[in-house]
């Protein structure tokens, strides 16, 4: 990875935490740590981590109810999860995995199998990331030729009434006119906002979504 | 009691970070221990198992075989919530978690 992952450790033992931290510090990731599993909370909203390692026996919130209200919020490719336990029942692990982690390690901790796994989670964020930055770059792309192609019409709807009004002023032509340029005029600030990415996305239905780009001024027609 | 062999290839022969290490061990271990003692007194099963489980993980880093399976032993006691004889168990974690910094520091140079 070019970047150094960002990375939280959350462990209310800070014996194991504070460890893991140095190591990890030691082989270049940036670490923050706490050692409460409620606190996790707000560390996430301030900064963006790419990867989190989580312990499962917590007091006051356990481990898999950070997990479960993480992913309430995030995906496991927006954030991953990695549980960091003690507990060796496969039971636990599962549950782990199931609620939404994407992976696990086991006490002490191997830091040759948590960097590679760490890394591998962090790749994989990278690359969802940008595969749909890439999607909705192409959809938007695709919008704006969409959009472009609708100018047309009313462009030639303008200039034609335009032209046959050169010599003589035709009221009924000059509205059309206008009400074609009040077209363009509409369909030019839906490209502004397509461009700056000012959409509300949609369900359109269960697996898809759509970005919603109608002004709530009313459109006009010629 | 430790693996030293063990302790010395799982933190890649880091003297300074297996030091730092012991060091924080002697500072958290007794807040834990001193818990464990109270919930094993008040038969308050799910802190029994939350103590014994914070005291495993810190004693996995040391590969104290036997250390690691009397918290283990009691961690199951908490889980399993059975009301059974805890004493054994907790005497040795007392007599011998203190005794853990000082061997480490015999194997390091």
């Amino acid at each position: 990875m070019d970047e150094k992952p960002n990375l939280l450790i959350v462990d209310d033992d800070k014996m194991t935490g504070q460890l893991l931290a140095k190591r990890l510090t030691k082989l270049n990731f940036f670490c923050d740590f706490t050692s409460n599993g409620n606190e996790c909370f707000n560390y996430i909203k301030e900064k963006k981590y790419d990867c989190i390692l989580l312990d499962i026996v917590m007091p006051d919130i356990s481990g898999m109810e950070v997990l479960k209200k993480i992913r309430e919020e995030q995906n496991n490719f927006e954030l991953p999860v990695i549980m960091v336990t003690a507990k060796d029942e496969v039971s636990d692990i599962v549950e782990a995995l199931r609620l939404g982690a994407n992976d696990y390690l086991t006490k002490p901790v191997n830091m040759e199998i948590a960097v590679a796994r760490i890394v591998t989670q962090s790749k994989i964020k990278k690359l969802v990331g940008e595969s749909l930055k890439n999607r909705q770059m192409s959809t938007i792309n695709t919008m704006v030729t969409t959009l472009n192609h609708e100018i047309n019409n009313p462009l030639a709807i303008a200039v034609g009434n335009l032209s046959f009004s050169k010599d003589k002023i035709v009221p009924e032509r000059i509205e059309k006119a206008l009400a074609a340029l009040k077209r363009i005029t509409v369909i030019v600030k839906k490209i502004d906002r397509v461009t700056k990415g000012d959409m509300e996305e949609v369900e359109y239905s269960s697996e898809v979504n759509m970005f919603n780009i109608h002004d709530e001024e009313k459109e006009s027609t010629d | 009691m430790i693996d030293a062999k063990a302790i010395k290839e799982h933190f890649d022969g880091d003297e300074e970070l297996i030091g730092e290490l012991t060091e924080i061990f002697d500072g958290s271990y007794p807040k834990s221990l001193a818990a464990l003692a109270v919930a094993i007194q008040e038969k308050d099963f799910p802190e029994i198992e939350l103590h014994a489980h914070t005291l495993k993980g810190m004693i996995s880093n040391f590969f104290a075989v036997e250390l690691k399976n009397a918290a283990a032993n009691l961690e199951k006691i908490g889980r399993d919530k059975v009301d059974t004889e805890m004493k054994a168990d907790l005497i040795y974690l007392e007599e011998n978690l203190p005794k853990v910094s000082v061997e480490v520091r015999k194997v390091l140079v």
